[in-house]
Formats: structure tokens, sequence, C-alpha cells
């Protein structure tokens, strides 16, 4: 079953750069590399997905929800069934681990107990459990891309996105982290990874997507 | 409730986490909106003064001196169907002469064999007609009547002092307009500063789908609790002004009743007013 599918799109930006011609499929539990140059519109082709941005020509569909026909209210419905991480982490500096991954939690209402839960589970799953009451600036880049991504998995996404997830991240680190991502993918949830490291890309035998000026090549 | 409860929160937070900012516009709107205060109040005592004085403008209506009674009772009758004439009062030449015996040594009345103080109406004006062209036009009327000598306005500089005062009062009215849009700028300028210090819990809120109500709630609440506080502040400040003015100026200044929930309210809709305004534009 297709969790993502995005069929013929073009999506301009107000000075005219984008996408041209975007094709591509996320099938549930699948593990997808986007990979291309940088400005090919490998983060652009992710706005679409979370639905910062809209398509101006041809559809795009995660899970239930189509580009066409959602709301702006229903957005954030949408994006508590994905989980998003960044080449520069974005944890909030104001709070610890702990509460940097409950907060995607607290923000829908669950129940504290369930957050302790949950937040202490995921912590364990990415190995970030011991350093669960540190501030996120007492952390290493590796340490803070695991907050990042138990953020993003806290809430049980039916996908994955991580957008350059290892770009700040030295080759030993980043190593780590793609480990991290594989075990993650194969406990059952999708992953799509957008990465201009065309050498990272070739050690995993995963489907890739190119892109290159905003198309995509098969 | 629990994402209420979470929105509240990090609103309170939010105002913790700037401090100073928050302090500043606290008191930045509270001086503003006790400047509002100040004016509200002035311009209402003005005003009660305007009306005081407008009851006291009249003028003098002298009384030929062949007038007899049939003629004094039938001015009465024709003053009192003249629009703008709230009162009448009749002074014969009797009634002059002890009123000028009060005012004046009586040396002067034995000179003279006669009495020489024409009876006359002592009439006020209706508040309404006060200004110069309607009180001109009924002083016109009264002096078209047969049996009156002569129309003597009183009361020029009364006149004169209430347009002084009613370019007061709107001038203060003004001022206090001006300083409630202030601080509605205020609070609103630092909604903009916070909503850029805190880009992060933002884009972070939006990412992990907070709803639109749960990433604007947090600046609206803080708009809300600044303006609240900024009003409260204000109104404190003016009733302790009131208290030192009327201890200096040894006269009754009461703060009206009304004046410091009115501070809180309008402190309160600034506060939210700025802060939706931003939000809306820059979230
Ligand atoms: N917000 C934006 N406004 C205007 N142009 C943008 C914006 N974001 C990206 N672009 C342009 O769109 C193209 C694709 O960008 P992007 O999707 O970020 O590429 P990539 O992630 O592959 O490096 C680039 O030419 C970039 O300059
Ligand atoms: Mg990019």
């Amino acid at each position: 079953m297709k969790i993502i599918r995005m069929k013929n799109v073009q999506m301009r930006y107000p000075n005219g750069e984008g996408l041209k011609q975007v094709n591509l499929t996320v099938e549930q539990g699948e593990f997808v590399f986007l990979v291309g140059p940088s400005g090919a519109g490998k983060s652009t082709v992710l706005k679409l997905i979370y639905m910062q941005e809209r398509p101006g020509l041809g559809q795009v569909q995660v899970g239930q929800f189509n580009s066409a026909k959602i709301r702006p209210r229903d957005i954030p419905y949408l994006r508590r069934q994905l989980g998003i991480v960044f080449q520069d982490f974005r944890l909030l500096e104001d709070r610890n681990v702990f509460e940097n991954v409950a907060f995607a939690l607290r923000v829908i209402g669950t129940r504290p107990k369930e957050i302790k839960k949950r937040v202490l589970r995921v912590l364990g799953d990415v190995g970030i459990s011991h350093k669960r009451y540190q501030m996120p600036y007492h952390l290493s880049g590796g340490e803070q891309q695991r907050v990042a991504i138990a953020r993003a998995l806290v809430n049980e996404p039916m996908v994955l996105l991580a957008d350059e997830p290892t770009g700040n991240l030295d080759p030993q680190t980043a190593e780590e982290i793609m480990q991290l991502l594989e075990e993650i993918n194969m406990r059952g949830t999708a992953v799509l990874m957008a990465t201009h490291n065309y050498d990272l890309v070739k050690r995993y035998n995963h489907r890739v997507v190119r892109i290159e000026g905003g198309v995509t090549l098969d | 409730m629990r994402t209420l409860l979470f929105v509240l929160k990090e609103s309170l937070s939010g105002i913790h986490r700037a401090k100073f900012s928050a302090a500043l516009t606290i008191l930045t709107v509270s001086i503003s909106l006790l400047f509002v205060g100040i004016f509200y109040v002035g311009g209402k005592n003005v005003l009660r003064i305007v009306q005081e004085i407008r009851g006291r403008v009249g003028f003098e209506a002298f009384v030929d001196n062949t007038a007899t009674e049939a003629d004094i009772q039938r001015l009465q009758e024709q003053l009192s169907q003249i629009a703008g004439i709230d009162s009448i009062e009749y002074i014969s030449r009797e009634q002059a002469i002890e009123v000028f015996k009060t005012l004046f040594d009586d040396t002067f009345l034995n000179v003279v064999e006669e009495n020489p103080l024409p009876a006359s109406f002592q009439l006020f004006l209706n508040p309404a007609y006060v200004r110069e062209d309607s009180s001109r036009a009924v002083l016109r009327r009264v002096a078209a009547l047969p049996g009156i000598d002569e129309v003597v306005y009183r009361e020029r500089v009364l006149q004169r002092l209430i347009q002084v005062f009613d370019t007061m009062r709107n001038v203060l009215i003004g001022l206090g307009a001006l300083f409630g849009v202030l601080s509605f700028v205020l609070v609103s300028n630092n909604i903009r500063l916070t909503i850029a210090a805190r880009r992060r819990i933002i884009e972070t809120l939006e990412l992990v789908g907070a709803t639109r109500g749960m990433v604007w709630g947090p600046f609206v609440i803080q708009g809300i609790l600044e303006g609240l506080i900024g009003g409260a502040l204000a109104g404190m400040a003016l009733w302790a002004l009131l208290r030192v003015f009327s201890w200096l100026l040894e006269i009754s200044l009461r703060m009206p009743p009304e004046a410091f929930l009115s501070l809180i309210a309008l402190g309160l809709t600034y506060g939210f007013l700025g802060a939706m305004l931003t939000v809306q534009r820059r979230l």
C-alpha cells in the first residue's frame, strides 16, 4: 500500500524556482532515498509532503490526505502522522531532552502518565535514555539528532521524513545515525531520506529516486 | 483541557523568558494608559466645570423707566416664551438700589435725589444656547421687545472660558485616544518581538501538528495578560496620583468609579487586539 504518492507534480516559488516534474511513491514500511545535488529540489519535495507548500500542478497524496482537498486546519492532523527531522536538528534550547520529546505529545493532549511511558521507551530506542535530563546544548551533534529522531518517532508516524539528517555530522557519527534509521525502518516505519551524498546511498540496498533541476529521474 | 493548560504554561514561560521585554511593555502600556486615565478624569472635570459655567451664563435686560406694573407682567410673559431662556428673575428698582448699597458706599446715592437704577430682568440661558451665535439670537429677540431699554451681556468672559474649556476637552480626548493607540502599538510590537524570539518553538509546534489555536494561543494570552496588568497598574497609579493632587491642591479629586475597570478593560482589549493583529500577520 502506498502511503505517499506524487504524480507529475509541479511547484513554483514566487522567484520562479521550484519543481518542474516530480513523480514519487513510498510504500508502507519502505526505505527510499531521494538523492540529488544541492538545489535540485529535495527539501521542496519534503515540504510538499508535509504540506508546508502546495503543488501548482499535480497532486500529493499522503495517507488519507490529498493536497487538492485538504483544508488548512487539517494540516496539523497530517503532521501528527509524519515524523520529520532536519540537518540542523531543531531542538528547543530552553528544555531538556525529555521535554523536547514530550513536547510532541503534550501538543496533542496525551495524558502525562502515557507521555512518560512513551518518551522513555522512544529515548531507549534511539539510545539516549541516559542523557534524558541534559539540555540540548550539552549534547554532541549525533546525540542531538538522536533526540530529534526520538521526537519524530514518539507519535508513531506512518513515515519518517529525513532531510539530510547526516549533513552536519562527521562520517563516523553519520554512520551511526544511518544504522539507527535502518533499525527504525526494520521495525516497520517507512523512511524517506533526502541526501546529496551519493556515496552513502550506494552503501545501502534501498530504492533510490534521483532528482535534478526539479525533475525526478528513473 | 490538557492542551489548554499547555498553551497557558507556554505563554507564561514566554513572558518569563522574555522578562525584560515583557516588563518594559507592561510598564509602557501602563504609562500610556495612565495618560488615558488622566485625560479621562481631566476631561470629565473640565466637562463638569463647563456645565456649571453654562448654567450661569445669562444677561440683564433693563426695563424702560416708564414701564407700568402691567408692562412688567406682559414682559415677563413674553420673555418666558422665548426659547433658550431657562430662568427669569425680576429685579425691581428698589431691589436694585438695595443690591447697590450692599456693594458700594451709599454716600454716592445721597448726591442724587432720585433712584437712578432701572428695573431689570436677570435672564439665564439654557446651557444648549450658550454658544455665541445662538445666545446672540436670543439676545436680539429680547432687545426687540417693547419696554426693554437695553440688554447687557454680563458674561462674555464666561463664554470665552467655555470655548477655551471646550477646546481643552477636545484636546484631552484626542491625546487620550493617541496614547490608547500608542499602547496598542506597543503591545503588538512586543508580540512581534516575542514571535521573532520564539520562531523555533513556533516551527516545532507546527512540525509536530499543533493546531493553529495552539500556536497562536500563547501569544494572544501573553498580549491579554500584558494589557491586563498594564491596565491595572495604570488604574492604581491614577488613583495614587489623584490622591496626591487632592492633597497638594486641597481640593477633592475623586477617582470616577468606572475609571479603574475601564482602564483594565481597555488594557485587555488593546492587548488582545494588538496580539491578534500581529499573530495574524506574522504566523
Ligand atoms: N522558500 C524558497 N523561496 C524561493 N526559492 C526557494 C525556496 N526554497 C528553495 N528555493 C529554490 O528552489 C530550488 C530547490 O531548492 P531545495 O528544494 O531547497 O533544494 P535541495 O533541498 O535539493 O537543495 C532551489 O533553486 C532553491 O534556491
Ligand atoms: Mg535541502
